[in-house]
């Protein structure tokens, strides 16, 4: 999951050095659109639909909270 | 607060748009999206054409047009209407109200109660309430409601939170005593404390419009506007809907015995696609019986979306069939509200062009 | 069916109409379009369709399969 997490934001910011370190929101690095790109994309590619109320700037800021709120999500 | 009430209907729904189209496409170069995001965006969002009202045509311009075209097609006679309520966040001036004006410009009679009632994305709602309470009275027998705005005026072209989205319309639904003993069920809720997340911070009393609250400055995202234009904070207006609007809809529901499978239609509020797919995902209802599909074809009117939703999605349909369908109208205020009504065997269900 | 694509030729603003026109490229194309469709449908066939029908006939051709 990590790796196609990566590549999707990659591929919609190929701009973001180092996205695996990175503080996305707390560093400015993602805005409220990219968020709602990266949740479409997210959506299709895991064939799920995150929950609104999910859709937080603190759930964003990391991979690796991105990835936890993935799974609650009911990604795998 | 929770309102029941019943022998009222619906009986028609017109809906007036500029001819004005303004395409998304011509005006990407606005906003600071990639080419690819903006790509995107338009298919998640829904950002496509809008209707735009020419410079100078005001609120209250559509909805004569519309009353005119009532008139002269023998669909409403002006002795009829005993009560006319105007929903806008767009008069024409600050006083006198602007049903006021509409009164003069119509011909109506003196005996004609008019109000101003001053919502936005729940307006239609609100004035559904209003009209049903008029016509508890003996002396009132039908009401013309109208939802208008003509916002674009107030939304700086360089501001991607907005820009894309608003657009100009109005509508009139006509609302009437009925025989036919269905009960109308809503609930509307208030949250004053979040009263600024939607907002035009000058040119009320509070604070003048000045040549410095005209002064265009940019934000941290890299969007362009003066203390003039409309500031909607995006994030939190988000959160909001997604947090209040779904418990509201299954509280309404499951208070007045109903199931999401006899709703026919969830005819709801349209800020943009992502936000109404999101709310049908959480309330598990697929996106034919929650359309979104208002913001891509017409723009976001404020109040108007709702019937300008029921006028493109049921259209003519509502001539020979009755529905059950779910209202519901959420966003500037913040307010909330949901209805659950039945409509149909309407007298007409248009759109036409100003 | 002459009626219905003579009316459907009025919609569009066009003279002529071919199966393989595709309804998103004429000039005349917009929200309205589709609407003045439906209720077309409803006057000639009493047939009742969505807006979302409309969208994925995507051609004349794919209008006419509508009629059913």
């Amino acid at each position: 999951m990590r790796d196609k997490v990566v590549a999707i934001i990659q591929d919609n910011r190929p701009d973001i050095d180092d996205v695996e370190h990175a503080e996305f929101v707390t560093d400015g690095l993602l805005d409220s659109f990219d968020i709602v790109t990266l949740v479409a994309e997210f959506d299709k590619t895991f064939g799920i639909s995150i929950d609104g109320a999910d859709i937080t700037p603190d759930n964003f800021n990391s991979i690796d909270s991105i990835i936890e709120m993935l799974k609650k999500n009911g990604a795998q | 607060m929770k309102f029941e009430f019943d022998n009222k209907r619906i009986t028609g729904v017109l809906t007036v748009v500029p001819h004005n189209t303004v395409k998304f496409d011509d005006e990407i170069s606005n906003y600071n999206f990639s080419e690819k995001q903006s790509k995107k965006l338009k298919l998640i969002m829904g950002y496509e054409e809008k209707r735009v009202a020419p410079k100078g045509v005001c609120s209250s311009d559509l909805c004569e047009y519309g009353m005119n075209y009532l008139f002269d097609n023998n669909l409403l006679k002006r002795e009829e209407i005993d009560a006319l309520i105007l929903v806008t966040q767009s008069p024409d001036y600050f006083m006198p109200a602007t049903s006021n004006i509409l009164h003069g410009k119509l011909g109506l009679k003196k005996e004609t109660f008019c109000i101003d009632i001053s919502q936005g994305c729940s307006g239609f709602i609100i004035g559904l309430i209003q009209a049903f309470m008029l016509l508890e009275q003996k002396n009132i027998n039908k009401v013309v409601l109208l939802n208008a705005d003509v916002l674009s005026p107030k939304v700086s072209k360089r501001d991607r939170n907005s820009n894309p989205l608003i657009g100009d319309a109005a509508s009139i639904t006509i609302v009437e005593k009925s025989n036919k003993n269905e009960k109308i069920v809503a609930d509307i809720n208030f949250d004053g404390l979040n009263a600024l997340c939607l907002n035009i911070p000058a040119g009320g009393f509070r604070m003048p419009s000045t040549m410095e609250t005209a002064i265009i400055r940019e934000d941290e995202a890299g969007n362009f506007r003066s203390l003039d234009n409309l500031v909607m904070k995006g994030d939190d207006v988000f959160n909001f809907v997604l947090n209040k609007v779904p418990e509201q809809i299954e509280n309404l529901l499951s208070s007045n015995g109903v199931t999401k499978g006899e709703i026919d239609y969830f005819l709801c509020h349209q800020p943009n696609k992502f936000m109404l797919q999101k709310l049908a995902d959480k309330l598990t209802i697929s996106y034919e019986k929650l359309p979104n599909n208002i913001v891509e074809n017409f723009g976001n009117a404020s109040g108007v979306t709702i019937p300008t939703c029921i006028s493109f999605n049921l259209n003519e349909n509502l001539l020979n069939n009755e529905y059950k369908v779910c209202l519901s109208g959420f966003g500037i205020g913040l307010t909330w509200a949901s209805m659950l009504i039945n409509i149909g065997n309407f007298d007409f269900c248009k759109i036409i062009e100003y | 069916m002459e009626q219905f694509e003579e009316k459907l030729a009025g919609i569009l603003e066009v003279d002529e109409l071919n199966d393989n026109d595709i309804l998103e490229e004429f000039e005349e194309w917009d929200s309205l379009s589709i609407l003045s469709i439906i209720a077309l449908f409803n006057s000639e066939f009493g047939k009742t369709i969505s807006v979302a029908d409309v969208r994925e006939a995507k051609t004349i051709g794919g209008l006419k399969k509508l009629i059913g």
